[in-house]
């Protein structure tokens, strides 16, 4: 395979036809080409079908469920879920290696929502703020193009399937608002900022509004608040 | 594979930069994602069999460390690998760190990774496991300085480069196949949805190109040279223009949306689409073209 393919070419060359690039091209297609070891074309050929059979998409839930017969693709896929992707050959390879890969950019369908959050801090004495995490819209070009991780963040983190993230999440922003041991913040309460885009075919609002809803209360945790702020509990 | 190397090693110097500069949010106890949540995200051990009897653990230098110290020296530790890997200096050991710094931070944080951190991780390992130091590097200069290496060209295997130009094909033909899963796609009207999210707001485009018919057009285009990228990009006599209409699809996206470093990850991984003879060749024409040498002189 890899004589087939010929050669890199390192250094500089000081050819500047095209021809003469050519020609020093077809030159280098030497006899006494590196051989490539029997295994690395083995590891190659594995690692190929390892990445692919990982990559590929999974077939629709309702084929994935029973409810619905695999038609066309779906029952090579089908095959591949159930069978290729469970092979701990496979797996066992990719999973620690780093070689784990799948590519949805906008697929199935690209996302319909736009999402982001803030969030009410109630302090001990009563009073209360709003913590803004960080909204993309409302940021520089520059300061997006580095925030862009706390959108993908949030919007991995915000449904129900991963409210195990909500507690930290939420002590983190009591941790940063937090700037007087007397009055410490004692409860944060999570909200959501969402609009839907309407669908092509109906008519279109100027702005649609964002709905908002308050998904999470949190009560602060006062030991880890105090130990990472450094201050004493109770001596206030 | 050396200019493959260059320009992945400063991409990946610059993503890592940008997570640098949040370092606190990302990586530390009193940020969003405290060290505890990256085993609840990503199990630490992978099973191989039924009974939990056998397994591997996922590559992780930092499993239960917590030290923000310790983090962060091992995150500047990451930076000066991807730098040296870029110049090509002491390539060889600077791509292997570089790699398992890459795979240690994404299995560690794993709910902040998006397409170009996986093309990041993958591209890194791709590196450590190519000779990618033999070609356009410090490495190579040196030696060739100090009469340790010939100054012909030396002759490598292909197959790390055609590794790296089949992972850029899966992706394209990946995500095109779960595209077509989706109604909207098909239907013709997708793209209406990524430019109305606000979130994704860049630069601004004329307002036409959010409309119809050019819905119509975006979204069939897109699918089109998704799908010509996995196939008719090896085909020689269409490859160039195949390559052209993807890095017109990433330019228009990164123009217009806010996805930082992905369009110059993908066109980066382009790069392994040419033969190291093609690359030489290229750049001496662009060097006779502008040092305005008579060919028969500078041949």
């Amino acid at each position: 395979m890899a004589k087939k393919t010929a050669a890199n070419i390192t250094g500089s060359q000081k050819t500047t036809s095209k021809a003469t690039a050519e020609a020093k091209a077809s030159a280098v297609v030497a006899p006494d080409l590196p051989r490539v070891h029997p295994l690395v074309v083995a590891f190659v050929v594995y690692h190929v079908i390892a990445i692919t059979t990982y990559a590929l998409p999974k077939p629709s839930d309702l084929v994935i469920d029973h409810k619905a017969e695999p038609r066309g693709s779906d029952s090579l896929l089908l095959l591949n879920f159930n069978e290729c992707k469970q092979w701990a050959i496979f797996y066992g390879y990719l999973y620690p290696s780093g070689f784990w890969q799948y590519w949805d950019m906008f697929a199935p369908d690209p996302s319909q929502t736009d999402i982001w959050c803030d969030a009410e801090v109630t302090f001990l004495d009563g009073t209360k703020t709003t913590f803004q995490y960080p909204r993309m819209k409302d940021l520089s070009i520059p300061e997006k193009f580095i925030r862009e991780r706390h959108r993908k963040f949030y919007e991995r983190v915000n449904s129900e399937k991963t409210s195990y993230f909500w507690p930290p999440f939420a002590q983190s922003i009591a941790f940063q608002t937090a700037t007087d041991p007397n009055s410490p913040p004692v409860q944060v309460t999570l909200i959501r900022h969402f609009q839907e885009v309407m669908r092509h075919d109906k008519p279109q609002p100027v702005e649609p509004p964002y709905k908002t809803y308050r998904y999470f209360t949190y009560v602060v945790d006062q030991h880890k608040l105090f130990a990472d702020k450094g201050w004493k509990l109770g001596i206030h | 594979m050396g200019v493959f190397r260059a320009i992945m090693g400063g991409l990946i110097f610059i993503n890592f930069s940008m997570i640098t500069i949040f370092y606190n949010d990302w990586f530390s106890e009193t940020g969003y994602y405290p060290s505890y949540m990256g085993s609840m995200t990503l199990s630490k051990d992978i099973y191989l069999t039924h009974d939990s009897s056998m397994h591997v653990p996922r590559i992780d230098l930092l499993s239960g460390v917590s030290d923000y110290r310790i983090l962060m020296a091992f995150n500047i530790f990451v930076l000066i690998a991807a730098l040296l890997t870029c110049l090509g200096l002491f390539t060889r050991i600077a791509s292997i760190c570089l790699a398992i710094g890459v795979v240690t931070f994404h299995h560690r944080v794993s709910s902040i990774l998006h397409g170009g951190d996986t093309v990041v991780r993958v591209s890194a390992l791709y590196l450590a496991i190519a000779p990618s130091g033999a070609a356009f590097s410090l490495d190579r200069f040196f030696a060739v300085r100090k009469r340790l290496a010939p100054a012909q060209p030396t002759l490598v295997s292909m197959w790390p480069q055609r590794l790296v130009a089949f992972n850029c094909c899966l992706i394209y033909f990946t995500t095109t196949w779960e595209k077509w899963f989706g109604g909207l796609w098909k239907t013709g009207v997708a793209t209406w949805y990524p430019a109305r999210l606000h979130e994704f707001d860049r630069f601004p485009v004329p307002h036409f190109l959010n409309e119809f018919p050019m819905v119509y057009v975006t979204t069939y285009g897109t699918l089109a040279v998704e799908f010509c990228m996995a196939t008719l990009v090896w085909f020689k006599p269409l490859r160039k223009w195949v390559l052209l209409s993807g890095m017109m699809l990433h330019g228009y996206i990164e123009y217009s949306m806010n996805i930082p470093l992905f369009g110059y990850l993908m066109v980066t991984l382009y790069l392994s689409f040419y033969e190291g003879e093609e690359v030489s060749a290229w750049f001496d024409r662009l060097k006779a073209k502008y040092l305005k040498k008579p060919i028969a002189e500078a041949a």
